[in-house]
């Protein structure tokens, strides 16, 4: 009994008596297996606070900074050669002179042409030679 | 295990040791219960209560300071909250317990000379009001100091005082009556 109450009670025999049978009542006891059911659920708390927002945003923000360290070092390197750090030699390249790049006709429009021309028993040489020239 | 304290316990649960904390757990899960029970809630009501509030001290374990308070300065006031929140829902349904708990009563027989029955005295704790319960659970009950209630209850050590008088008296009455004084 702490000081309080025994000052309490030392100055009213009544008080002390009641007092006295408050605390000797019976006391309830809990059910069996109360703690296992309490223990389960902290477990199922701490299971919770696992799968809580704020650690799946953290989990999800690592997850793409670690996306992004990574990208940067799978990236292929280019290889070093010589010849990417010496300049080209200047030349030039003459084309040779052909008339008929004047007109630049599209091979792949000429040439049809042509072949049905000449597929004709009227196909002349001028006439061939105006196809190219067109 | 049995010898740490409850502070060794709380600070050692703090870490995350499930042992320590289902240790506190069979300490204190009867004096939990009895505390809701005189609150004149039913046993399975009683054992809830118990259970939230060791689920609500889990998730404070890490606000504990062992230097500030006492480990039961803590727990009751996490029960207290506990039943602040459980008759704030359950308030309708309390009316409807008491009254019957009252018709109860007038019905018990007589007790003998032996002191007052477990359940004469939940009753009689039942029909106080919420501060004076309150102030007898924590001074008579678990004998604390009325500095220690009164920082559990949030009021000073003179309110304390004048409520375990007033609330004697008024027990007086009730488990009087009910042995028919």
């Amino acid at each position: 009994m702490n000081a309080d109450v025994e000052e309490l009670v030392a100055g009213d025999p009544d008080a002390g008596r009641l007092v006295a049978a408050l605390r000797r009542s019976p006391q309830a006891h809990v059910a069996a297996g109360f703690s296992a059911r309490v223990m389960a659920e902290v477990r199922a708390q701490r299971r919770r606070a696992w799968l809580s927002a704020p650690t799946v945003f953290a989990a999800a923000a690592s997850l793409v900074a670690l996306l992004a360290v990574a990208s940067i070092f799978s990236r292929p390197m280019p290889k070093p050669s010589l010849a990417a750090w010496v300049e080209p030699p200047l030349t030039v390249r003459l084309a040779p002179y052909d008339p008929a790049d004047w007109y630049s006709p599209l091979a792949c429009e000429e040439a049809p042409r042509e072949a049905g021309c000449a597929a004709e028993p009227f196909c002349t040489r001028e006439a061939l030679a105006m196809l190219r020239l067109r | 295990m049995n010898e740490a304290s409850d502070a060794e316990l709380m600070a050692q649960a703090a870490k995350g040791s499930e042992i320590a904390f289902a240790e506190l757990v069979r300490r204190y899960q009867d004096v939990l219960l009895n505390f809701f029970l005189r609150s004149a809630v039913s046993f399975v009501d009683g054992q809830d209560l118990a259970q939230r509030t060791f689920l609500r001290l889990w998730r404070y374990r890490k606000r504990y300071k062992a230097g500030r308070a006492k480990f039961t300065t803590f727990l009751f006031m996490l029960a207290r909250q506990e039943s602040i929140d459980f008759f704030r829902v359950e308030s309708r349904r309390r009316a409807q317990e008491e009254e019957i708990q009252r018709l109860a009563a007038v019905a018990a027989p007589a007790q003998g000379s032996a002191g007052p029955s477990g359940e004469a005295v939940r009753r009689a704790m039942g029909r106080l009001t919420p501060t004076l319960r309150d102030a007898v659970e924590l001074v008579v009950f678990q004998d604390m100091p009325y500095a220690e209630a009164g920082a559990v209850l949030g009021v000073p050590l003179g309110t304390v005082k004048s409520r375990i008088f007033n609330a004697l008296k008024r027990l007086k009455e009730l488990l009087g009556h009910e042995r028919g004084c």
